[in-house]
């Protein structure tokens, strides 16, 4: 954003007239060395050490370039002679950039804790629906994984820094201008910018929430000026990265037969030769097809679109930022219910809008008003991703005439069905209020203002459904007239159901209240500054897809007061104090509220005087910082395991002793048989119950060379949590009681992150190329479970742990020889296991770590960005490194229940033949013999990868074409997502979390778009 | 506009201000009445009783016809018979759980802390300390009178017993609590106690409820399936069956425990043992006869049987002692025959081994060791003399499963085809289905009619087998008691008597055999061949028929080894889960796990 603020000017000759001016930056302090050129010629000049420069030779028409390496280019036309004032903005990587963190902002050069920003511009470039998705690979610190790529249920997983923590209850906050609100359904083009927050410093004044991190995401408010409008439409196109792959029919056959002579040579094969045959020759379409079941139910690709329009701008009274988003994802399904009326592909459209006003409402007093909010419609019908991996090729030819087709002998499967079944539609609301008020106190003492912040958010979730049940029909010969006949003979009725309403989850309410003091002053060079904020949030009727929460007809309820200091003295010595109280309501009085402190400390060794004595005024060091933070954050939350119903449920009140809970048919009596209701004894109660304990350091180094061209920054991070809130800490059964929750679980955590810039331009070509690193690992240290070979302290929280193979036996005498394994005998083809405890047999207790851990260790982005006259171009490379996938479900066991076999295991299986190269055991129909499907190195893949994640290449049109259409700027531009993989797993995508695959695939999306501006 | 801007402001402040003000004491604490706990649960007897009725969540179960549907479902659906030689469960289905005792790979955390494995070993505990808590405070309860209190009393002792048993067939000797435990206050690391501690605690547990005036004979109406007197008689004799019974009476166990041997058997071999099995059975049979118990005995041979395990007392079943019951319209799609019109998986089917066991109505065995060719279109024909309980246990080739529905489950002489829809023994894997359970039932998609299988625990005959084998162990030779007993069983299904002046050894094979056929797929083949010792038989060889219907439209059984399979010395008694030994509290696992 530049501005000319004054301009006046002289007439002069006709050959040229000259030109004189001052550049200034935000703080109006002068610029020096900044290049200023008439376009149209190569030369130019450039500013002194008071920012003035003067130029010759100008004319009407041409236009003035000032450039300057930490700041905005900024253009403009020569109307006259003259002299002029420019203010050139600092680009968002420079020093002077402001930054959002906890509760307010601050000046980069001053921050002392750990954080990360991303601008919401960066976040647009992903052709993506999904927010979080835009933000893998894009910041050092942030790993996020997607798990599907079914539009409408994208979500991804995300963790700060790894995690130190069990499973669901390592989520990060997350605040959306404040509030605690999801944030991955906002559209991209509203989003300022996000913070990450990922130290104690950064995150102690959210104290009992705070331990795993927090992300800021704050909306774009409108600036003082004439309206802009800005429109941005893109059409693309969406494949999927990958896709499974099966053995054909024939080849299915005989690898069935196979693995049912290996399991019993007295056995009949299931195949006989003649099946063989027809299946081989395809003379029997009927009852030996050939059907790819991935290519007969999926499309190649599909569309999606994304559209926005935003205005704002602002004068005396307000300033406004309005935007209105429209998303259309179509999913990858073919259509085979037509005639039924409805589609049976998952589609996923979204309206955002977004509302953000600022009322000056007295000269020290502002208002904002921000609603945001969104409505969708998620479409779904079956998802088949597991009757087509259940249903191998040569079972039934799918359809004929639009009939399904059901073949009895082998197995009754048919994907169609299961797509066929109806649908589904979920609408959503989501509609937040976010009311700001700033009164500035001047005039009680100079520096003190008050604000307060009022959320209100409501969701609401209705779901339409319609069952349908197609007829199926299966193929049997009638003898008519002495003929075989084929007929086919109906097997169940059709059944279509007109829509039912049902709402489920379907609603919750979210009030959030906030005040707070602030002062902040200066005093010469001494630069002080304080906060104390209140603050109160309760959510009602809470509810989540992915866990049941105990007392839901009790809101969850928050307390919390901050307090922070903040000194700095010329920039240069920089401290900072915070802390935060806060109260949850799972801990008994008295343990009910925890006090989280942090200090943090920073040093800007380039601002010494005595530096510019010791290395001289021209220096390439540019900035030199170094900071350190210590602190403690915690976590009230447990998601675990609820052992009446074994799903995931949201545990509250942990301190409550003996809750016994009603549940229907516990038992069943009486000659008519009557399910009579039990009572069941829940959780004991812990009165000893209090927060998750997060200690965190962060010691960063921070440096720019060749005046920030080139930019680093290094961190050294340590998160040790104890008294982790830890549900089983397994007990004598003989106690029989549902354990109390403990503070009981220890994991120490720790890691490196970098991050590298360069940015710099050649003639006309700007380019910058940077790059993040994270790693991060985390050790359990206890877990309230005794120490065994399954159970190994000292290991990741995602460690997987099995036996280790040493082949497979080739011989029976081979097998003989060896040792037994889990009480029994193995045979040729089995898995050979080594004996790690030495007690002559191979059983659990040889289980040692195997593979890295299941969530990735490293992860890393780079990227590379090129500006060449009206051209740019941008490339985002994102991986994942130290991560371990364990193969399991059909991956793991081919022809399982006549299952599909993946094609891979041709080439893998143990057979005499292939003895040499095998990397999976002989194959089984049966599974009757388990000792190859325990855990083991068998089943564990690398699954690390290096991924071509966004591409961009724009053209911005000039000002001639611009002018005709009245736009004030217009770029057309190509994009592309996961447009390459790299990785070792070969059959899955390296993302997907199912190691089984049953999920919708990845998408890889190439997109174009356009975006103009009036 | 500017005002109301600003009184939209000022109620912001306003607002900002009054929460710090008006931030209340009880923001976090939780609302009063949400909670119910242990006392509310005493205050009234419709909630105490609730109490009792979740006792009994995890009562013996064995009748999961279906596989698996996530809520535990025992070995995933296959029938613990499959495990031994009687049976296999559908090979091409690797969930039943009984696959793994048939390929030897049993492990140990699966066979006894899986709801889908044979055993949840913490569950007993679970009911153990719900029915101590019952003991503890039921006299808590207002608004019961006394005999009710006395009778739940009896029943949670009996409850006590029935869970340190169904521990003790397992494991041996097992932790003894013998209170409900307070983790905390309570030591909970408790060692093993002997296996004759167990089994006198169980006695002694037995005897008290029986002792209890408030406990009835029998509960039938709308309260048959809970514990009555007549059952805590019959475990009695039970129970001491088990303890004169090879496996444990002995001073060598099956393996070593050094240092341990009395966990896992009773340290010594003492004949007195069978006599008080034989008087506990006694005793037994005498108080249920005296209180309206009789074995079923109607004119209708070919149902007696059928009457005795799966029918209710008011449809005629005055045998029952005990059962248990889970679900109402099962699905039976896995036990069905496959192909039309039943489309069924054949889930469990029973071996030759079985089959060969049934004798002729006329005491004589079919050759099954040659070929037998059928005459045209008579499939059943090798059938058709058999024990009426055969066709109540098993389906065959060519049975008439219900009017027009024929189980036709044969290879054509040719090729065997996918795609003609004709039977596919192929894939079926064995010649004969089991029927136990559904007999009656098959048509049920058709009639519609109501199925609420009934999971029998005890009935009358197991105290007349119990009473016939432990008799013949104590006497020189068995005499006319013996007799009498067990030749009730078989005249009931028109059965000749097992004759006069077999000696002890002889008798004992014909009264195992009689076991095994009165009590085929009721769960008791699995562990009544451990308690005899008689680990070989696991082994089989397993043996099938091929069914080939000829172009002429006869039919040729043919006799084939379908499998051998391991049996390993410490199968004899379940390993406790490796994960509780892990705990390292000093719970010593049974030799060989």
């Amino acid at each position: 954003m530049t501005m000319m603020l004054a301009s006046s000017y002289h007439a002069s000759a006709q050959n040229g007239f000259s030109l004189s001016g001052q550049v200034l930056d935000e703080e109006k302090l002068p610029l020096a060395g900044v290049s200023v050129n008439l376009k149209r010629k190569s030369s130019g000049t450039s500013t002194d050490n008071s920012g003035k420069f003067r130029l010759a030779g100008a004319q009407v028409g041409d236009t003035l370039v000032f450039s300057h390496i930490g700041y905005n280019t900024f253009e403009q036309a020569v109307s006259n002679g003259g002299s002029i004032q420019v203010v050139l903005t600092a680009m968002n990587t420079s020093m002077n950039q402001v930054v959002v963190v906890a509760y307010g902002t601050q000046k980069k050069i001053t921050v002392t804790g750990a954080l990360t920003t991303v601008k919401g511009t960066e976040l647009a470039k992903s052709p993506t629906v999904n927010l979080g998705q835009s933000m893998v690979g894009r910041t050092p610190g942030i790993i996020a994984q997607q798990k599907s790529g079914v539009p409408g249920g994208d979500d991804v997983s995300i963790r700060i820094r790894g995690a130190s923590t069990f499973a669901m209850n390592g989520e990060p906050l997350v605040l959306v201008d404040g509030v605690e609100r999801p944030f991955t359904s906002i559209n991209a083009e509203e989003v300022a910018n996000v913070t990450i927050l990922k130290d104690a410093a950064t995150t102690a004044v959210y104290g009992i929430r705070g331990a795993n991190g927090v992300i800021l995401v704050t909306t774009k408010h409108g600036s003082s000026g004439k309206p802009s409008i800005s429109f941005t439409t893109n059409v693309g196109i969406q494949k999927p990265t990958r896709l499974p792959k099966f053995v054909n029919a024939y080849d299915y056959a005989v690898l069935y037969n196979e693995a049912q002579r290996n399991d019993n040579p007295n056995a009949t094969p299931m195949f006989s030769d003649e099946d063989l045959q027809q299946y081989k020759d395809g003379s029997d379409p009927l009852f030996h097809p050939d059907i790819d079941w991935v290519d007969f139910m999926m499309k190649k690709s599909t569309p999606q679109t994304k559209n926005t329009l935003a205005i704002s701008g602002g004068g005396k009274l307000a300033k406004y930022f309005i935007s209105l988003g429209y998303i259309h994802q179509d999913g990858l399904w073919k259509e085979f219910n037509k005639r039924y009326g409805y589609s049976n592909n998952t589609t996923y459209r979204r309206y955002n809008f977004r509302s953000n006003v600022d009322f000056n409402v007295t000269k020290s007093t502002v208002f904002s008003l921000s609603l945001g909010g969104y409505t969708d419609k998620n479409h779904t019908a079956g998802n088949p991703y597991y009757q087509i991996q259940n249903t191998p090729s040569g079972i039934t030819p799918g359809l004929i005439n639009d009939q399904i087709i059901i073949n009895t002998n082998i197995t009754a499967r048919n994907p169609i069905p299961e797509i066929s079944k109806g649908y589904d539609e979920r609408f959503t609301n989501q509609f937040n209020v976010t009311a700001d008020l700033n009164q500035k106190l001047d005039f009680v003492v100079k520096g003190l203002s008050f604000r307060s912040k009022l959320g209100y958010d409501s969701y609401y979730r209705t779901v339409l459904s319609r069952d349908v049940s197609r007829a199926t029909f299966t193929p049997v010969f009638r003898n008519i007239n002495g003929q075989d006949t084929l007929i086919l003979q109906q097997l169940n009725d059709e059944f279509v159901s007109g829509v039912n309403s049902q709402t489920f989850n379907n609603r919750s309410k979210r009030v959030y209240l906030e005040a707070a003091l602030q002062f902040d002053r200066s005093f010469g060079k001494h630069k002080v500054g304080a906060l104390a904020l209140y603050n109160q949030n309760k959510q009602y009727w809470p509810s989540n897809g992915s866990y049941t929460v105990q007392y839901p007809e009790v809101a969850i309820g928050y307390l919390g007061f901050v307090g922070r200091m903040t000194y700095n003295y010329d920039n240069r010595y920089l401290l900072e104090a915070s802390v935060g109280r806060n109260g949850s309501e799972n801990f008994p009085k008295g343990k009910r509220f925890g006090t989280f402190p942090a200090v943090s400390a920073g040093w800007n060794i380039t601002n010494e005087p005595w530096m510019e004595k010791l290395l001289g005024p021209k220096t390439a060091l540019s900035l030199l910082k170094v900071t350190a933070s210590y602190g403690q954050t915690g976590n009230d939350k447990l998601i675990g395991e609820n052992p009446a119903t074994r799903g995931n449920v949201y545990y509250r009140f942990m301190y409550l002793p003996s809750v016994y809970e009603f549940q229907n048919n516990r038992v069943y009596f009486g000659e008519d048989m009557t399910g009579y209701q039990g009572v069941v004894e829940g959780q004991m109660g812990n009165p000893e119950i209090t927060w998750e304990k997060a200690v965190k350091k962060n010691l960063a180094l921070e440096v720019g060379l060749f005046d920030n061209r080139f930019s680093a920054r290094a961190d050294y991070f340590t998160d040790n949590r104890d008294n982790i809130l830890y549900q089983k800490p397994a007990i004598a059964h003989v106690a029989a009681a549902i354990q109390d929750v403990y503070n009981i679980a220890k994991v120490e955590n720790h890691g490196y992150e970098f991050e590298l810039n360069w940015r710099d331009e050649i003639g006309d070509l700007r380019y910058s190329i940077g790059g993040n690193y994270t790693f991060a690992r985390n050790k359990v240290i206890e877990n309230g479970t005794p120490e065994s070979p399954q159970n190994q302290l000292g290991n990741s929280l995602d460690q997987s742990y099995g036996l280790v193979a040493l082949g497979f036996f080739n011989s029976q005498e081979e097998a003989d020889k060896w040792m037994l394994q889990y009480a029994s005998k193995s045979t040729p083809g089995d898995v050979k296991y080594r004996d790690v405890n030495g007690d002559g047999k191979v059983d659990q207790d040889d289980f040692v770590p195997i593979g890295f851990p299941t969530f990735p260790e490293i992860n890393y982005g780079a990227n590379l960005s090129l500006q060449y006259k009206n051209f740019d171009f941008s490339l985002l490379f994102q991986g994942a490194g130290n991560v371990s996938r364990v193969l399991s479900g059909f991956m793991q066991k081919p022809a399982n229940q006549f299952g599909t076999i993946w094609d891979i295991v041709k080439e893998e299986r143990w057979t005499p033949e292939n003895a040499a190269n095998a990397k999976r055991p002989k194959l089984t129909a049966s599974y009757a013999n388990s000792i190859n499907y325990h855990n083991s190195t068998v089943w564990i893949r690398d699954a690390s990868y290096l991924r071509l994640k966004n591409v961009e290449f724009g053209y911005n049109f000039s000002h001639s074409v611009l002018k005709k259409i009245g736009a004030t700027s217009s770029r057309l531009y190509v994009s592309g997502q996961n447009l390459v993989t790299w990785d070792k797993l070969k059959v899955v995508d390296p993302e997907q979390e199912a190691s089984n695959s049953l999920a919708y695939p990845q998408l890889q999306i190439f997109n174009i778009g356009l975006n103009v501006q009036f | 506009m500017k005002r109301i801007i600003y009184f939209i402001a000022l109620s912001t402040l306003v607002c900002g201000v009054s929460t710090i003000s008006g931030c209340k004491k009880n923001y976090l604490e939780k609302p009063f009445g949400v909670s119910f706990n242990e006392d509310s649960v005493f205050a009234r007897y419709e909630n105490a009783q609730k109490l009792v009725f979740d006792m009994y969540a995890h009562r013996p179960y064995y009748l999961f016809l279906n596989l698996g549907s996530g809520n535990g479902a025992r070995l995933q659906g296959s029938l613990l018979e499959c495990a031994t030689d009687f049976g296999c469960s559908f090979r091409l289905q690797p969930a039943y759980g009984t696959h793994k005792f048939n390929a030897g790979t049993v492990d140990a955390e699966w066979l006894s802390n899986n709801p889908l494995g044979e055993d949840v070993y913490g569950n007993h505990y679970k009911t153990i300390r719900i029915a101590f808590t019952l003991l503890e405070r039921i006299d808590e309860v207002p608004d019961a009178p006394a005999s009710v209190k006395e009778r739940i009393k009896a029943e949670a002792q009996t409850m006590i017993a029935l869970e340190y048993f169904r521990l003790m067939f397992r494991y041996g000797g097992v932790p003894l609590v013998k209170s409900r435990l307070n983790p905390g206050e309570d030591e909970v690391n408790l060692p093993r106690s002997p296996l004759a501690d167990v089994y006198n605690y169980i006695i002694e547990m037995l005897d008290a409820a029986i002792a209890n005036p408030g406990f009835a004979a029998r509960y039938d109406g709308l309260e048959f399936g809970r514990l009555n007197k007549a059952f805590a008689y019959g475990l009695k004799a039970r129970a001491a069956l088990w303890v004169a019974s090879p496996l444990f009476n002995t001073a060598t166990p099956y393996m070593d425990l050094p240092g341990h041997n009395d966990l896992i058997c009773m340290t010594n071999y003492d004949p007195q043992r069978w006599q008080v099995a034989a008087q506990y059975a006694g005793e037994a049979i005498n108080y249920c006869e005296t209180n309206g118990y009789a074995i079923v005995n109607t004119p209708d041979v070919n149902l007696n049987y059928t009457i005795s395990y799966q029918y209710r007392p008011n449809q005629g079943n005055t045998e029952a002692i005990w059962a248990t019951m889970q679900e109402t319209n099962p699905p039976m799609t896995t036990w069905n025959p496959r192909g039309a019109p039943f489309s069924g998986h054949m889930a469990n089917m029973p071996t030759l081994n079985l089959v060969a066991k049934y004798q002729n109505r006329d005491g004589s065995y079919v050759d099954w060791d040659q070929p037998v060719v059928t005459p045209p279109n008579d499939p059943t024909y090798p059938y058709k003399n058999l024990d009426p309980r055969f066709n109540q246990t098993v389906m065959y080739n060519g049975l008439e499963v219900y009017p027009g529905a024929f189980f036709d489950n044969y290879d054509g002489e040719t090729a065997a085809l996918h795609g003609k829809n004709g039977p596919a023994k192929t894939s079926s894997q064995f010649a004969h289905l089991v029927r136990k359970h559904v007999f009656g039932y098959e048509d049920r998609a058709i009639t519609k009619k109501t199925w609420q299988p009934l999971c029998m625990q005890m009935r009358l005959t197991d105290l007349y087998m119990t009473y016939a084998e432990a008799l013949n162990e104590s006497l020189p030779a068995p005499d006319d008691r013996v007799l009498t007993k067990i030749n009730a069983i078989r005249a009931r299904s028109g059965m000749p008597g097992i004759p006069a002046g077999l000696s002890k050894d002889e008798m004992r094979t014909r009264i195992q055999d009689e076991w095994a056929i009165e009590f085929a797929f009721e769960d008791y083949r699995f562990f009544d061949l451990k308690r005899w010792k008689m680990g070989d038989v696991f082994k089989g060889p397993i043996y099938d028929l091929r069914v080939i219907k000829k172009t002429d439209n006869s039919f040729v059984y043919t006799k084939y080894k379908y499998e051998d399979r391991p049996f390993f010395e410490w199968y004899y008694l379940h390993a406790f889960p490796p994960s509780e030994v892990n705990l390292k509290y000093g719970l010593v696992q049974n030799p060989g796990w």
